[in-house]
């Protein structure tokens, strides 16, 4: 009896820690709207701020808790949270963000995770579509046309292929290049470095075998030799077998397409097999500690120089302001500086996306989209924050958002054009981020060339 | 066939398979005892690799003397996981197929549980590698000191099945627990030394995945279908068979990989599982009538 007893009050601790740990908070708490009245912060111009009343814009996160981006979840999370804050000193259309739903999508699948924050909470803003949108973009699109949202800012909309977004119908509008400018952001700097025969490696998955065929093509044009292409699955903890055709082809160099995770183990293994003194190109994702857990730094000495892109951050305000208030709201790693890729664009996006609904006076869709591209473009008033950008609008002036990352120059389908920075791991294992310049003229000089077509029709 | 591609196929598929032998070690243990298909056993491998990397990383031990606690700890979990779960459920009359349904929910328990613990962090051992050349491959230390452990370790446990009298308990009591009672073996004895043994094989398993790539909390669960069809195309219940099954699977995968790509080797893995099936099919038809 007792040991029944004993076993039954097992079961109803696990139960209840079980529920609780589902009930447990998001990786960061989510930040609540200010009081009405609070004086806005920072650069803000003098003046009082409207009052924050009204319905709550409802803002909904497809975040990376679990999966192969988990380790960059809390600073996603982060960076939204941040951004939130920000607005909301002086929300636009006086109407406070609700604190961000942030829902995992390394579980579920981004479809799931989506349909949870459209159809279950209702949210008006649905960031960070990523990858996976070729799951659900059928039934957005039904629920845009039939309900003029939700808007959809992202920084992984270059991981869709650039035919879509950008108009009301469509309402996504990037953060972040196509994925397959990031491809020749580091072919071309493979070029530069001297490298004239490459082995190509991509993760089995839609965005990374695209931008391995964009380089397949690219190489040829540029007179370097593809000695051979590999398809990996993501996730495996050896990828030996696929690293021992690197060995013996021994080519200059290797560009690789795939995550942290796989890169860093594929680096480490193609080293073992003896592979060395190669130019060894990895994604943006991989400028980040776990890479380096996963590669270590023995393997990324033993070559000539490991190297990945990513995006220059500008000497602005805009800059001084996001990068100041990055370290003071919360405590990041040493590998998610202010000025990473992910959490710059992430904010510039943010920022034009608040602003943009000011503008547009509504959350339509349809009145947002033409915001987002007459707030992005040239020949407005210069604004580097969103309180000055705010305090612009409400008086009447036509503004032009810089930011972080400069300008996002939008394209009709809502994607940008950005020049590139291609760093390097320092021998210590720690990131450089001073790095060859790539413009966006010379990437397009090659991608006008390209016959390659991606498309999900 | 061209003689670097069968070195580094050759090569390539011992490091292959020494972690996936002692897995499937393991795993064909607890169905030739119990008679059903534990997929919790992955949770073991990641057991295993946690403590190695708490105990090498985290708190400094050495990486050779990080594995010996690092896989006794993943023997205890598997015997908790009897003790606490499937015997209970055994010993209320659950089916076989019920016990599979509860492994796999035993093992999302476990999985998420070290996310909330460890995190999505990745984690990676502590170690020095020395390069070596070895028939004009590369090979580090740490790789031939993990294929000899793997290779005794696989030893060990064919020994101990076949020349012990512990082992001869175990085979006993597998093959018929009422006659294996009747002749004085204690079952529950037997029975937790099987569920450690399988774990341990598994700790290792874990350790030596973890130490050549990082530590994650989904490092079992990735690999617990191989394992599966390892186990099944040496003949499931079969140690013998687990041991010369992985080998040989992992060099022929390599090979097939080598060749093509990842997707010929897995699809080559598929093929002789479905072929070792029909085998054990027919043989089973064939022996009822």
């Amino acid at each position: 009896m007792q040991r029944k007893n004993l076993k039954a009050l097992l079961m109803i601790i696990i139960s209840v820690a079980l529920v609780l740990a589902a009930c447990t908070p998001a990786a960061t708490p989510p930040v609540a709207p200010p009081a009405a009245g609070d004086a806005p912060a920072g650069d803000a111009p003098a003046g009082d701020a409207p009052a924050a009343t009204g319905e709550p814009i409802l803002f909904g996160h497809l975040a990376y808790h679990t999966g192969g981006f988990g380790f960059h979840g809390p600073q996603f999370d982060a960076s939204v949270n941040l951004a939130i804050r920000e607005a909301n000193q002086d929300p636009p259309l006086g109407r406070p963000i609700s604190p961000a739903w942030h829902v995992d999508v390394g579980t579920l699948g981004e479809g799931d995770a989506a349909r949870q924050l459209v159809d279950a909470h209702g949210v008006h803003i649905l960031y960070n579509t990523a990858g996976q949108y070729i799951t659900y973009r059928q039934w957005i699109l039904q629920h845009v046309a039939d309900n003029d949202g939700p808007l959809m800012p992202s920084i992984h909309g270059g991981a869709v292929p650039d035919k879509y977004g950008g108009t009301p119908l469509e309402p996504l509008m990037r953060g972040e290049p196509q994925t397959s400018e990031m491809a020749m952001a580091m072919l071309l700097d493979f070029y530069d470095m001297g490298g004239r025969s490459v082995v190509i490696v991509a993760s089995d998955r839609e965005e990374m075998m695209q931008q391995r065929a964009y380089t397949i093509e690219a190489a040829e044009l540029l007179g370097i030799e593809v000695l051979d292409v590999i398809v990996i699955q993501p996730g495996e903890t050896s990828y030996r077998a696929e690293a021992s055709r690197v060995v013996m082809h021994d080519p200059d160099g290797v560009i690789q397409f795939s995550h942290a995770g796989c890169s860093g183990i594929f680096l480490s293994n193609a080293t073992e097999l003896g592979a060395s003194d190669m130019l060894w190109y990895v994604e943006t994702n991989s400028a980040f500690q776990p890479f380096v857990d996963a590669a270590t730094i023995d393997a990324i000495n033993a070559q000539r120089t490991v190297r990945w892109p990513t995006i220059a951050v500008q000497d602005n305000p805009a800059w001084h302001h996001f990068s100041a208030l990055w370290y003071d709201f919360w405590d990041p790693r040493p590998d998610e500086p202010a000025h990473n890729y992910y959490v710059t664009s992430s904010w510039d996006i943010l920022m034009l996306t608040f602003l943009a609904i000011e503008k547009a006076g509504s959350l339509y869709a349809s009145d947002w989209v033409p915001a987002m591209y007459a707030i992005a473009a040239p020949g407005g008033e210069i604004v580097h924050t969103y309180l000055d950008g705010i305090a612009a609008l409400r008086a009447g002036r036509e503004i032009q958002y810089v930011g972080v990352v400069g300008t996002l120059d939008f394209s009709s389908t809502g994607t940008i054009n950005m020049d590139w920075v291609v760093g390097s791991w320092n021998p210590d294992g720690t990131p450089n981020y001073d790095g060859n310049v790539i413009t966006r003229q010379r990437q397009n000089e090659i991608i006008s060339q390209l016959t390659t077509e991606w498309s999900w029709d | 066939m061209n003689p670097i591609l069968l070195q580094f196929t050759f090569i390539i598929g011992l490091l292959e398979a020494a972690p996936m032998v002692l897995a499937a070690v393991g795993f064909t243990l607890i169905y030739r005892l119990n008679g059903f298909v534990n997929v919790a056993y992955s949770e073991n491998l990641t057991i295993g690799a946690y403590t190695g990397v708490v105990l090498n990383t985290m708190l400094g031990l050495g990486f050779y003397v990080a594995i010996i606690p690092a896989v006794l700890v993943s023997g205890l979990f598997s015997v908790a996981t009897y003790l606490l779960v499937f015997r209970p459920a055994m010993r209320r009359g659950v089916n076989k197929t019920e016990l599979i349904i509860m492994s796999v929910g035993l093992s999302f328990l476990i999985r998420y549980g070290l996310t909330m613990v460890f995190g999505v962090l990745p984690y990676p051992f502590t170690h020095d590698r020395t390069f070596i050349r070895f028939l004009n491959i590369g090979i580090t230390d740490l790789q031939i000191v993990c294929l000899i452990l793997a290779a005794l370790v696989s030893i060990f446990y064919l020994m101990f099945m076949f020349r012990t009298n512990y082992g001869e308990k175990m085979r006993a009591l597998s093959d018929n627990e009422q006659l294996a009672k009747t002749s004085g073996i204690n079952p529950l004895r037997v029975t937790i030394m099987i569920w450690f043994m399988a774990g341990v094989a598994g700790g290792f398993a874990g350790v030596f995945l973890g130490v050549f790539s990082i530590v994650v909390p989904w490092l079992g669960w990735y690999e617990i279908l191989f394992i599966m069809m390892i186990t099944i195309i040496g003949g499931i219940g079969s140690v013998p068979g687990a041991i010369v099954a992985g080998l040989a699977t992992s060099i022929l995968r390599s090979g097939v990989t080598l060749m093509s790509d990842s997707y010929a080797g897995a699809v080559t893995l598929l093929v002789l599982f479905i072929v070792a099936l029909k085998y054990q099919a027919v043989r089973k038809g064939g022996i009822k009538t």
